[in-house]
């Protein structure tokens, strides 16, 4: 009998996590990473930097040169996958060539969606995922003064960020009625949007685009309601989704993403999948969705690596999470952020200050908390909800001294590991 | 891989309200650093009257360095200090969002993330504490003395016995060309197995209680016979060389054998369930000293073996418990490069089933025994002893009786208990003072 190989599809966060966790159990099986890209591994969330210059491309290589080497992984770069077959464990590669595996991952990520506007081909459509769409956007820039940006989710505002610091004038579009919806309430997207348009950034929400046109040398953005915009460039950020068209005949459930139990198997015996292109439980509900951030490709990477190399580990699901800074501000936003019914909401805002404090319980647990411009440590807040801490007695402190509270209450939680299992 | 790494340590007790010193300190030191990033942080929540300081773990597995998407955040396999490339970093923030104890702090304004670096293995905050609540802990270099592990995976002694890790750590010492001989006794267990198979991968000889250092001494003879100078332990309990045993080994270091006894000393026959022994403590409690109207556990002092081995007047005697590792260490080297006579070192060995502590507390009560004086870490070197761990500030012997039931009848006869304890300590201490005589 041969080595045990795994063979991981991707070569992003949730891959390089899964690489080193099977590492870490297993010395001797054979690992081998896939990736379709021409680049050393990096992470999509740092292209927004390159855009702004604060950081150079040579810089956002997750991992040094020799680092697969220490790891005894092999990458091929440049190769996509074709098709799977699991009856014969076989992965097929665009360019003919084929791979056989004993456990196998996809870790394929996302790709950005292109949405159904309107003239958006002719106009030269502009994703915003991969290094690539960076340095065509970086081209496109040149000699241009103002920038569309269609989609205010992380993406959009980091890229507006992004330019925005390098002197353009940039117009952020957005169809639901505040900015970021995936990730703040209203109270604390309308205080990042105020921020925003004090440094110049003109922002249109609840704006359905119905076609865009290249009239002299412009984009010019038309609208279901209101008047049309015209800018140099725009850029489409309106969000990613899971990157499956290749599994489509391969047997595995896929609905949004592919489906994975909490081990992050898929329904296929061996296949494993993980990061932005799985749908994995949610952990406050248990009921499977999809999470693309990268905390989530990190530790769901890691659960998937550990049950590849022959443990038996359970993830306890996934959370909502972000932190965003902007123009020297900080909003941080952990579980959930919206109250359900039942759920109680503890709430401080000063008026004209953009400062905001807000926590969401249900009975004597931490759901959800929601802060801007305070001094707190935003992973202590994610522990305390994670490890469903009692927080009983002491919801209010905590929301008038978050920051020393929530590490009161952190060290008493691990001194004491009076952590609850009930859900 | 594991590895160890040093690590500050903030001790449980609170800090003085509204102390800032560490952070200002820190502050003073790191000039681009903001207050609110402080690398280690007074915490003061007067509310639930807790005042602490906080600051990084420098994780073994930093949850940091995981989530960071440039591959800004690096731990050091050199100094395990976990660092920040400020080049690499976007400034994202995810790393405070992964980091669970509030060790790394991400700055709005200067757009990057600022954390301890220990001051690179000095660090000052530990020296500013007025109250001695911070400390540096040294960890990494007990690693040099450390080879390979000859033993297999598990342990068939009971949940949380620190024998079996103090006869692994003893192995991974004294390295593979060692002879090892066990008695009848818990760790006999692991050396030769009864019916369990053998958890120790290298040579060994179980004999009897009753002649074991007379056993190794005569296969280190015929070694020494053969041309061959082979490294012959007695790992035994107090059971063997404090009571069964103790002649074949008073004997052994009279006669001057070159062989190495180590005593893990549980204070009883834990084996055979909980007698007492010469080593039982004054007040202890077993099965055969019990707690009732006429006797309150154990009604004598235990003898004082490691000075009687002393009296011996052997080259090396040493006391240790694996609640210091690096001293244990240091003392196995000792005894190893003796070649003209015994050594014996006597090992601190803490019995959750005998002594009725809870199955994570060995290393604690190892260690509170050494910081009580109960256990006074000592070594005796060709005619000088000295102490090997000082204790600046010795803790009240309820800091040691508290972790275990055989004491827990004690009420007014801990001050019994503590003279006694004083007493041992000032004869150890007294030893120590002694000057080489004049004209030697």
């Amino acid at each position: 009998m041969g080595k045990h190989k795994h063979l991981i599809i991707g070569c992003g966060s949730a891959a390089l996590s899964a690489l080193k966790q099977i590492r870490k159990v297993t010395s001797e099986d054979e690992i081998k990473l896939v990736t379709m890209e021409d680049y050393p591994p990096y992470s999509p969330m740092s292209l927004p930097y390159l855009i702004s210059g604060r950081i150079k491309e040579s810089d956002i290589q997750m991992i040094g040169d020799d680092y697969l080497d220490q790891m005894k992984a092999t990458l091929i770069e440049g190769e996509r996958v074709d098709s799977i077959d699991t009856q014969s464990k076989e992965v097929n590669y665009d360019n003919g060539e084929s791979d056989i595996y004993d456990t196998l991952l996809i870790a394929t990520g996302s790709e950005p969606v292109k949405p159904a506007i309107r003239g958006l081909d002719e106009c030269g459509f502009l994703g915003f995922h991969t290094i690539e769409d960076c340095k065509k956007l970086l081209k496109e820039l040149e000699g241009k003064t103002s920038v569309g940006v269609l989609g205010a989710g992380l993406v959009g505002m980091e890229v507006a960020i992004g330019l925005a610091e390098r002197g353009y004038q940039v117009t952020i579009v957005e169809k639901e009625p505040r900015l970021l919806p995936l990730y703040f309430d209203e109270e604390a997207a309308s205080l990042i949007r105020d921020i925003f348009l004090n440094q110049g950034v003109r922002i249109m929400t609840g704006k359905e685009v119905s076609e865009v046109n290249r009239k002299k040398g412009k984009v010019e953005i038309s609208f279901s309601n209101g008047d049309p915009v015209n800018v140099d460039v725009l850029v489409t950020c309106v969000g990613v989704k899971p990157r499956t068209t290749f599994i489509k005949d391969a047997g595995i459930a896929v609905n949004n993403g592919i489906l994975v139990d909490r081990r992050m198997m898929t329904n296929v015996k061996g296949i494993y999948a993980a990061g932005d292109v799985a749908e994995a439980p949610n952990f406050f509900t248990g009921s499977n969705g999809l999470n693309p951030i990268l905390p989530s490709a990190v530790k769901q990477g890691k659960i998937a690596g550990s049950n590849m190399a022959g443990q038996e580990v359970e993830y306890e699901g996934w959370l909502p999470m972000n932190t965003f800074n902007f123009f020297g501000h900080l909003a941080i936003s952990v579980g959930k952020f919206t109250p359900s019914r039942g759920d109680e909401v503890l709430f401080e805002k000063e008026p004209n200050k953009p400062h905001y404090k807000k926590l969401i319980c249900r009975d004597d647990r931490l759901l959800g908390a929601t802060f801007l411009d305070t001094d707190i440590d935003a992973g202590v807040f994610r522990y305390l909800i994670e490890k469903r801490v009692d927080v009983g007695s002491y919801k209010e402190i905590l929301l008038n001294f978050p920051g020393e509270t929530s590490l009161w209450l952190m060290l008493e939680a691990e001194r004491k590991e009076t952590i609850s299992l009930e859900a | 891989m594991s590895t160890f790494y040093d690590t500050i340590k903030i001790e449980e007790t609170s800090c003085p309200a509204d102390c800032l010193i560490c952070q200002e300190k820190c502050l003073d030191i790191k000039q681009d650093m903001p207050a609110e990033c402080s690398g280690i942080k007074a915490i003061h929540l007067p509310e639930v009257n807790f005042h602490t300081a906080v600051t990084c773990n420098q994780c073994g597995e930093p949850a940091c360095e995981e989530v960071c998407p440039t591959g800004a955040i690096t731990k050091s396999s050199v100094d395990g200090i976990v660092r920040v490339n400020e080049a690499k970093c976007l400034g994202c923030g995810l790393c405070a969002l992964a980091c669970s104890y509030g060790g790394i702090h991400y700055a709005a304004g200067a757009k990057r993330v600022f954390k301890c670096d220990l001051c690179n293995g000095d660090p000052q905050c530990v020296g500013a504490c007025p109250q001695g609540i911070i400390s540096f802990i040294r960890s990494r270099p007990v690693l040099q003395y450390l080879h390979e592990d000859l033993f297999r995976m598990g342990t068939p002694l009971c949940l949380g016995c620190p024998a079996e890790l103090a006869l692994r750590f003893t192995m991974k010492v004294m390295g593979k060309d060692t002879f090892l001989f066990g008695a009848p006794g818990c760790v006999v267990l692991l050396i030769c197995g009864m019916g369990t198979g053998t958890f120790y991968l290298g040579t060994c000889h179980m004999s009897n209680m009753t002649n074991l250092p007379s056993t190794a001494a005569g296969v280190k003879r015929y070694y020494r016979k053969m041309g061959k100078d082979i490294r012959c332990v007695c790992f035994a309990g107090d059971g063997c060389f404090v009571d069964v045993g103790f002649q074949p080994l008073s004997g052994a270091a009279e006669r001057g054998e070159n062989i190495i006894c180590i005593c893990y000393d549980n204070e009883g026959y834990m084996n055979t369930g909980i007698q007492r022994s010469g080593s039982t403590p004054y007040l202890g409690w077993t099965t055969t000293t019990p707690v009732g109207i006429t006797q309150r556990g154990k009604q004598m002092p235990p003898k004082d073996v490691p000075l009687i081995m002393a009296a011996h007047q052997i080259p090396y005697v040493a006391t240790a418990t694996i609640g210091y590792p690096e001293d244990y260490a240091k003392k196995l080297t000792k005894a190893m490069a003796v070649k003209d006579g015994m050594s014996y070192i006597h090992l601190l060995s803490p019995c959750p089933t005998g002594w009725r502590s809870s199955t994570d507390s060995a290393i604690d009560i190892c260690r509170a025994a050494v910081e009580t004086n109960y256990f006074p870490l000592w070594e005796y070197e060709r005619g000088e002893y000295r102490f090997t761990h000082i204790v600046d500030r010795p803790k009240p012997i309820t800091e040691y009786v508290r972790f275990m039931g055989k004491f827990s009848h004690i009420d007014e006869d801990i001050k019994e208990l503590q003279q006694l304890v004083n007493r041992r300590f000032a004869i150890i201490k007294s030893l120590t003072e002694i000057k080489e005589p004049a004209g030697n």
